[in-house]
């Protein structure tokens, strides 16, 4: 009996965080808006901006003018393996997840995961959805503990047709987890 | 089953896996949220309202070439320099409107000189006002008003040959402008 409450204990642990994954911290840098893309004079058709991973702004399509006539800074994303207990970081996998968030008179519409890192090296058993897309969802294989995967985000911005003038604010979530 | 039925051992085995389940919540984030800005803008538009005018003027063989200068502000005003001015034909500065977001500064920029529809007579020496800014001649710089308006009024100077008959002069200096 004894022997049976200790297995059934054992067994609900590892079921739950098998399933769900562990969460994992993430950061970007610049921790300041990024990226932007200053002042734009929109025209009658929507328009798409895109950012690669140098920072260089070019206009895919549409009427819209850009006046900041600047690169901009594209964010660096890192994604720290920290679970201390087990090998999950050294055996795992990790699985990270980019979308973009609504927003309303600008959008991002496409990422890009560029120059993927497992603690500064090529990273192994890279799978999914790299880019471009309108979201991203790869794994790689666990870069060890307490290492990052790190990765820059290039990522195209549309901007509505006519929209109202002021600030337009367009978010992204990167959520990562081991398993 | 009831807890005061477990012995010692199981007891801490059942804390060890509390303290794995807590240790594995305390590793958990939430999602980074990151997000870029734009700040959207009205278009810039520019509507050309009106001709850099001299009005009628003429010079003389003996004085050599003359000068005729229309200053834009406070109000048009024309002089000349060895040169005579004549009435019967109206003069001032170019008149442009320019419509684009409330408060925002635009640069205006201009040829260094440009030439009279009427003999092909040298204009330079512009000079620039902003409705909403005043003398903007130095800086270069307007700015789009309350009411999503401004209207730039540029003065000039033709030179005149001598020996040059009574006639009237027109100038078209092109204006192109940009946000600040």
């Amino acid at each position: 009996m004894k022997a049976r409450v200790f297995g059934l204990l054992a067994a609900l642990t590892v079921g739950v965080s098998g399933a769900a994954g562990q969460a994992l911290p993430v950061s970007a840098s610049p921790s300041a808006e990024a990226p932007s893309l200053g002042k734009v004079m929109t025209g009658p058709s929507s328009s798409v901006f895109a950012i690669n991973a140098s920072g260089v702004v070019t206009r895919t399509s549409g009427t819209a003018v850009r006046i900041t006539n600047t690169g901009t800074s594209v964010p660096t994303v890192t994604v720290t393996c920290n679970i201390q207990t087990g090998n999950t970081c050294a055996n795992g996998t990790v699985r990270i997840v980019v979308t973009a968030a609504s927003t309303s008179r600008a959008s991002i519409t496409s990422f890009t995961a560029s120059g993927i890192k497992c603690d500064t090296g090529t990273c192994q058993s890279l799978s999914g959805t790299t880019g471009p897309a309108p979201s991203l969802d790869f794994s790689v294989r666990a870069p060890g503990k307490g290492k990052a995967v790190t990765f820059t985000l290039p990522m195209e911005v549309t901007i509505g047709a006519t929209p109202t003038t002021g600030n337009a604010v367009y978010r992204y979530n990167v959520t990562a987890s081991v398993n | 089953m009831t807890r005061a039925h477990l012995s010692p051992a199981l007891r801490a085995g059942a804390l060890v896996l509390a303290a794995a389940l807590v240790s594995t919540s305390a590793a958990s984030a939430p999602p980074k949220q990151g997000s870029g800005r734009l700040t959207v803008v009205l278009p810039l538009t520019v509507t050309y309202v009106g001709d850099l005018a001299f009005g009628r003027l003429h010079t003389d063989a003996g004085h050599g070439t003359g000068t005729v200068t229309v200053k834009p502000w406070p109000i048009p005003a024309r002089t000349a320099v060895n040169a005579h001015l004549g009435n019967g034909a109206p003069f001032g500065p170019a008149l442009t409107t320019v419509r684009g977001e409330p408060g925002r500064l635009y640069r205006v920029i201009l040829p260094t000189g440009v030439k009279t529809e009427q003999g092909g007579l040298s204009v330079g020496a512009f000079t620039i006002w902003s409705d909403v800014r005043g003398d903007v001649t130095a800086s270069g710089v307007g700015q789009i008003g309350p009411d999503g308006k401004d209207t730039i009024r540029v003065g000039g100077t033709v030179t005149v040959p001598p020996k040059t008959k009574v006639q009237t002069f027109n100038a078209e200096p092109a204006i192109t402008v940009s946000y600040e």
